[in-house]
């Protein structure tokens, strides 16, 4: 179970890339991504979730190049994006039911799947257009964990969430991140820092390996702009 | 005397802090030897039972990928389908039914003015089309496209949903209300030109601007009416062979946007 970026060249033109020369190697346990505003966190994990192609180098899942085949990449994969959702005139429950129709979950299990995951993460049935901004990202991350992914992929999941919020989700990584790979970017690692098992630094030159973070002391800690 | 009768003896003499005689340790054995375990009470048995819980290691949830998923495509395809109808909601399930029947009557009253029924059908295809493509954006299209499905396979679902709709709709309304079979082909015709030029759009453009390009080309052809400007005033165009030709591109500009599929260009460029 290990994600491997291999020279990974970035970017959304030919001949232009925005990240060049990515080098990494992340296995079980949650990775924090941290690095400056606008250096390309987000482009990076878009890249991890096979939802941009890189321009040059592999990425490799389990030691195989996620674009070999990525359908079945995508069977193990979670996402959960950066910006809110914005889905006008559907109710949470029906757009989990279509996603998880979408990740291939049995009919059976789909609606008890829906509603289990909609208890754990206290989100209301309701249109999504009435949820607050914190309520959307939890909504996105029970899209991601409704096929119990071994790669969870998460951009700046504390952004709007509230202190309770963000303990719940804290407690909730420490758990996920046991039997799985969480890469997990965000501009304030301290909140997230303690349960981290390595800490991956972006910068306009590639990836810095922080390793692993209890290990560092308080001077090697990245600090975000 | 045995050890055990040794031990017993040494630990009463301790106890009452006198020697016991020979007879009432005989008499102490007896009833030891006849003497019953209780049962323990159901009170007893729990209270042992919750102080050794913590003890015990908690056994693993099940993970649910084991047990809940299906790799099937064409499992995964038709539900998706079918869940993909119900995400249009109620507006975009009445607005199409309100529109078609009216688009249709008005269709009909065109019937012998020189004007090809077909110049109602775009309107239709255009709103409900990007009714049913625009929530295909940003953070959400993001997600349905990191699951294991083809993009194509997702687009293709919004495209029959909608399309098949105003299919099924209009073939209904033909059997219905006995219109003259020259209304369905140029109908269809535009259906499918407009279908395509929309789709074909909002991929590569996103779909504010296939709105606004494809109202823009119908809107110039609607206003070209009395102007002898039209293609839908056109003497041509109610040949069925123009009819015919209008509905193979409409055909291809759709089979060209599922197989290009290039719905990552949707995607937020953010950093």
């Amino acid at each position: 179970m290990t994600l491997i970026f291999d020279q990974v060249a970035l970017g959304y033109r030919h001949g232009e890339p925005v990240l060049a020369d990515l080098s990494f190697e992340a296995s079980r346990g949650l990775y924090l991504l941290t690095g400056p505003n606008g250096v390309g966190k987000s482009t990076l994990l878009k890249a991890a979730a096979s939802l941009l192609r890189p321009l040059a180098g592999a990425i490799r899942w389990r030691g195989r190049s996620i674009w070999a085949d990525p359908v079945a990449f995508r069977w193990e994969l979670g996402y959960v994006p950066q910006d809110p959702l914005d889905l006008p005139g559907q109710s949470a429950r029906d757009w989990l039911l279509y996603l998880a129709a979408l990740k291939g979950i049995r009919h059976l299990s789909r609606r008890s799947r829906v509603d289990q995951l909609m208890a754990e993460l206290q989100l209301a049935d309701e249109f999504v257009a009435q949820y607050s901004t914190g309520m959307k990202q939890r909504l996105a991350l029970a899209a991601a964990l409704l096929n119990d992914p071994e790669l969870l992929i998460l951009d700046e999941p504390t952004t709007a969430l509230d202190l309770e919020e963000k303990r719940q989700l804290r407690a909730r990584l420490s758990e996920l991140a046991a039997d799985r790979l969480i890469l997990c970017a965000t501009h304030v690692p301290e909140e997230l820092d303690s349960l981290a098992d390595g800490h991956l630094y972006l910068t306009t030159h590639g990836v810095i390996d922080r390793g692993d973070p209890l290990r560092r002391g308080p001077e090697d800690l990245p600090r975000s702009s | 005397m045995s050890s055990q009768r040794t031990r017993i003896a040494h630990e009463m003499a301790t106890e009452i802090d006198e020697e016991m005689t020979e007879e009432s340790l005989d008499l102490l054995l007896t009833k030891l030897d006849l003497w019953q375990t209780p049962a323990p009470s159901i009170e007893s048995t729990a209270a042992v039972i919750e102080r050794l819980r913590p003890l015990v290691p908690a056994p693993k949830p099940e993970r649910f990928r084991v047990t809940g998923l299906s790799r099937e495509p064409l499992f995964t395809f038709l539900t998706s389908l079918l869940l993909q109808a119900r995400l249009l909601g109620r507006v975009w399930w009445i607005g199409t039914a309100l529109a078609l029947p009216v688009g249709y009557l008005l269709a009909l009253s065109l019937e012998g003015t020189g004007i090809s029924p077909a110049i109602i059908a775009p309107p239709v295809v255009i709103l409900g089309l990007l009714w049913a493509l625009v929530p295909m954006r940003g953070a959400a299209l993001q997600v349905e496209l990191t699951s294991p499905v083809n993009p194509a396979q997702v687009l293709l679902g919004r495209l029959l949903v909608s399309t098949g709709t105003h299919l099924v709709l209009g073939g209904l309304l033909w059997l219905l209300l006995g219109a003259p079979g020259a209304l369905l082909l140029p109908w269809t015709a535009a259906l499918f030109l407009f279908s395509g030029l929309t789709l074909l759009l909002t991929l590569y453009a996103g779909t504010l601007t296939a709105l606004a390009v494809a109202a823009g080309i119908w809107g110039t052809q609607f206003v070209g009416v009395g102007r002898e400007f039209s293609l839908f005033a056109a003497p041509w165009a109610d040949r069925p062979a123009v009819q015919l030709i209008a509905l193979g591109v409409g055909l291809g500009l759709i089979a060209w946007s599922i197989g290009r599929a290039p719905l990552h260009r949707l995607l937020g460029r953010e950093g």
